[in-house]
């Protein structure tokens, strides 16, 4: 079935590009999907799982590309380098988008590419073990407060749980010690084996222990309760306005034409919205967090001015 | 066993095996070609598996899993350009048994090295899933770091008889190692601004380089134009066969590299690789006869390849008790199975009875038919020693670069490739061994994390690498390592010396 449908498209792209079909409709030949993370990442299947219905809804085929490397600036620069003709988007995440140009010198800005829509927003939780004797968020910062410098935490250094959690502790005034980790399973890892006290974390990287009862979600750090997890509080409920959520959506370079933009939210917008490719998404990804592309530009700005003061020297 | 007949519905069907199969031939496939790796062949697969019953997509992944882990070996026997990292380890005694025209036993060594590895560690699975989690929870960075150094010893053993260029090979791994972002506090680091040498040197194409190119080079030099043999090789002729006094040396290597490599799968974050040299270095040190070694030793190919499958299951023992997948295959399952409503954790041997049945059913089934169709696609692969070398490697060369390409998408690997090609040829010229700088630059990061996350656990207090009791032994094994490779290495300059001062007497 799938070699069948390749062909189709490929067939099809020949003679769209044959100059059949003079008329030079938008879109007329095979569109790349930029993934900047690597090939099997969460981000790579996210964008595979779209990659079939956007094409079909367009008409074209969408391959993925895989180019990873310089915390997603490499990926992000092609996008941006690419002929400004629709053909090339980019599947953008906090970290190549936001992250990664505050922190280093990478030559672009988050406002130099147009968004096309969010795909996913993923809840950030603060999870301790089972064991631990804080309940809720004041236990913890209550303790915290009584002993500066004996807890640890562990996360990847400047990402979004790790970000959020020292935007956390200079609120509440904690003093704690950071243990990096190289990636969400890890950082679990290290929680469950007792080598940090406690862990912020991507719901989707927590998701099984907490369900199995072996870590307790202290707090969610969104505007609104988790639905996978409605008896974790946000931190707002709590009393500490501290948000961060790491988003997945699709954009294109700045200067792509109005009419292509127009045709390309037009066909993430209806697949993003159908509830058949809702439900694959949760199968293998997450859960959609489908935002059109007016608020997604706005959650760019919202943590490009949270993020700035944290990241730049 | 009763448990495990809960999953005979769930395996017993066509699509099952079919796909499973159809796993196990293209992981075999993608394994043994150089620059393509399991990953991106799981990731292309992935659409495939959401049309299909659960357990029949997870037997896919599976099969593509155990075969690319396997794969890698065949090319590294028969022309000495290891298809993954991992079988690098089995190259070194695997092609110089292909070079002494005994390539058909070093290629069954290491299926069924591989195959009885793999059955060790799906029994590991079912059985002890739950106890062997604890263990591997109580690997923290003090206990990487000290198994990091162990396995650094190793290298001593690896380079007995030319120890300063093996240790200095060792000291150009763990530096390249060093290159890009810095793992604990993300700032660029060897950098020279290059943004794409932010993830470090590329470690596909730098085993590629120092395997692929580096031999193409020394081909050229050589004008080796000779046509190999106008038939292929027999698989059935006495010198492909294994016999009697290969397996009485290989068994007992094959029971403990198995063994062990279930341990280091288990431990999130180890992996294939770190298995297969440990085990490798390991088995040199502990046999009898270490000059045997990388002099064509068959239990050399069974150390490598049992530790390098020995992983295959046991990576799923932190998945299913804990819900923490160690690799990207595993991250990927983890979705099928909560897409299945599982919640991996104790509570799932309990609850999903039939669905994890089924599941271990179909990890064995996929170590069967491993066997099967390792066994039939040999019959493929030996045909490349029909094809002279001026034809061979241009089209192994191409398939590297086209793989590299693929999975980056940059030239810029590419250019690596080559350099490291370059200085692989010049390593092999002046006698400097290759294994030694894989060791170091795979252990670079676990020694490097380890020792500076274990130090901010103890606040600065290196005593926590004695205090912890897996880390002091780790490092105690080290320290004997180095003890008996010392007193070897003094004793063999000695008999070297004497000799030669009676001739001066005479």
């Amino acid at each position: 079935m799938k070699p069948v449908r390749i062909l189709k498209g490929a067939l099809a792209a020949l003679i769209v590009s044959t100059g059949l079909a003079a008329a030079a409709e938008y879109p007329e030949k095979p569109i790349s999907m930029i993934v900047t993370w690597n090939a099997g990442g969460s981000t790579d299947v996210l964008a595979r799982l779209l990659a079939e219905p956007l094409g079909a809804e367009l008409g074209v085929p969408v391959a993925v590309t895989n180019m990873p490397g310089g915390g997603g600036s490499l990926g992000t620069r092609a996008a941006l380098d690419a002929p400004l003709d629709g053909y090339t988007i980019l599947a953008t995440t906090s970290g190549n988008h936001i992250l990664t140009p505050l922190k280093n010198d990478v030559g672009y800005r988050y406002d130099d590419f147009e968004p096309i829509g969010q795909l996913v927003a993923a809840s950030l939780i603060l999870a301790v073990r089972e064991d631990s004797p804080w309940l809720t968020l004041e236990d913890f910062i209550a303790a915290a407060r009584a002993e500066p410098g004996k807890y640890l935490f562990g996360a990847v250094p400047d990402v979004a749980p790790h970000l959020t959690l020292r935007a956390l502790a200079e609120s509440a005034g904690l003093e704690l010690v950071h243990l990096p980790q190289q990636g969400g399973a890890p950082g679990a890892t290290a929680l469950l084996a007792g080598d940090v006290d406690l862990l912020p974390a991507n719901a989707a990287t927590v998701a099984s222990s907490l369900k199995g009862g072996k870590m307790r979600g202290l707090a969610v750090f969104s505007a609104e309760r988790d639905p996978a997890f409605p008896d974790i509080p946000t931190a707002k409920e709590q009393g500490y306005e501290v948000y961060g959520s790491p988003f997945v959506g699709l954009a294109v370079a700045k200067g792509v034409p109005e009419d292509v933009l127009a045709t390309l939210k037009t066909a993430f917008d209806k697949v993003a919205q159908d509830p058949a490719f809702g439900e694959r998404a949760i199968k293998v990804a997450s859960a959609l967090t489908y935002l059109p592309a007016e608020e997604f530009g706005a959650v760019w700005e919202r943590d490009w001015t949270t993020y700035a003061p944290m990241l730049q020297k | 066993m009763e448990f495990l007949l809960q999953g005979v519905a769930e395996v017993a069907s066509i699509q099952v095996f079919a796909l499973l199969s159809l796993g196990l031939v293209v992981g075999i496939v993608i394994g043994s070609v150089p620059g393509l790796n399991v990953p991106l062949a799981v990731a292309i697969a992935l659409p495939i598996t959401f049309n299909v019953e659960p357990i029949a997509g997870l037997a896919m992944l599976v099969g593509i899993y155990k075969g690319g882990t396997y794969g890698g070996s065949l090319t590294a026997v028969l022309i000495n350009v290891p298809g993954t990292p991992a079988a690098a380890a089995t190259a070194i005694d695997g092609n110089e048994l292909t070079r002494q025209g005994k390539a058909g036993k070093a290629l069954k060594m290491s299926l069924y090295a591989s195959v009885i590895a793999e059955i060790v560690s799906d029994i590991a699975l079912i059985a002890f899933a739950i106890p062997m989690a604890a263990f591997a929870l109580r690997i923290g960075p003090p206990e990487s770091f000290s198994l990091g150094i162990f396995a650094l010893t190793l290298v001593g053993v690896l380079s007995q008889g030319n120890m300063v260029k093996g240790l200095i090979a060792a000291a150009l791994g763990l530096f390249l190692s060093t290159f890009g972002v810095d793992p604990l506090s993300g700032e660029f680091r060897l950098t020279f601004g290059q943004r794409q040498l932010a993830g470090g040197w590329s470690f596909i194409a730098l085993v590629i380089g120092v395997f692929a190119i580096a031999e193409a080079l020394s081909i050229l030099d050589a004008n080796l134009a000779q046509i190999r043999q106008k038939g292929a090789l027999r698989l059935s002729d006495p010198d492909h066969c294994l016999d009697r006094d290969d397996w009485r040396r290989s068994l007992p290597v094959i029971g403990r590299s198995s063994v062990i490599g279930v341990f280091i799968g288990a431990v999130p974050g180890l992996g294939s690789a770190v298995s297969a040299y440990l085990n490798y270095g390991l088995s040199r040190s502990l046999s009898r006869e270490p000059d045997r070694f990388g002099k064509g030793a068959i239990e050399g190919v069974a150390a490598a390849e049992a530790g390098n499958n020995a992983v295959t299951s046991s990576t799923f023992v932190p998945l299913l008790t804990l819900g923490i997948p160690g690799d990207v295959i595993t991250a990927i399952m983890l979705g099928a199975f909560i897409a299945h409503g599982l919640v991996p954790g104790p509570a799932l041997f309990e609850q999903q009875g039939p669905f994890v049945a089924g599941f271990f059913l179909m990890i064995v089934a996929a170590s069967v038919l491993h066997l099967v169709i390792g066994r039939l696609g040999m019959y493929a692969f030996v045909q490349t020693t029909r094809v002279s070398n001026p034809v061979l490697f241009p089209a192994v060369l191409v398939l590297g670069v086209t793989g590299i390409f693929v999975s980056t998408s940059s030239y810029f690997d590419v250019y690596v490739m080559i350099g490291f090609g370059v200085m692989g040829y010049l390593m092999n010229r002046l006698g400097f061994p290759i294994a030694p700088l894989l060791i170091g630059f795979i252990l670079g990061p676990l020694i490097e994390i380890g020792l500076r996350q274990a130090a901010i656990i103890g606040r600065g207090d290196m005593t926590i690498f004695l205090t912890r009791p897996i880390s002091a032994v780790f490092l105690a094994c080290a320290l004997l390592t180095i003890v008996v490779v010392g007193w070897r290495e003094y004793t063999d300059r000695r008999k070297r010396r004497i000799p030669r001062q009676e001739e001066r007497k005479t």
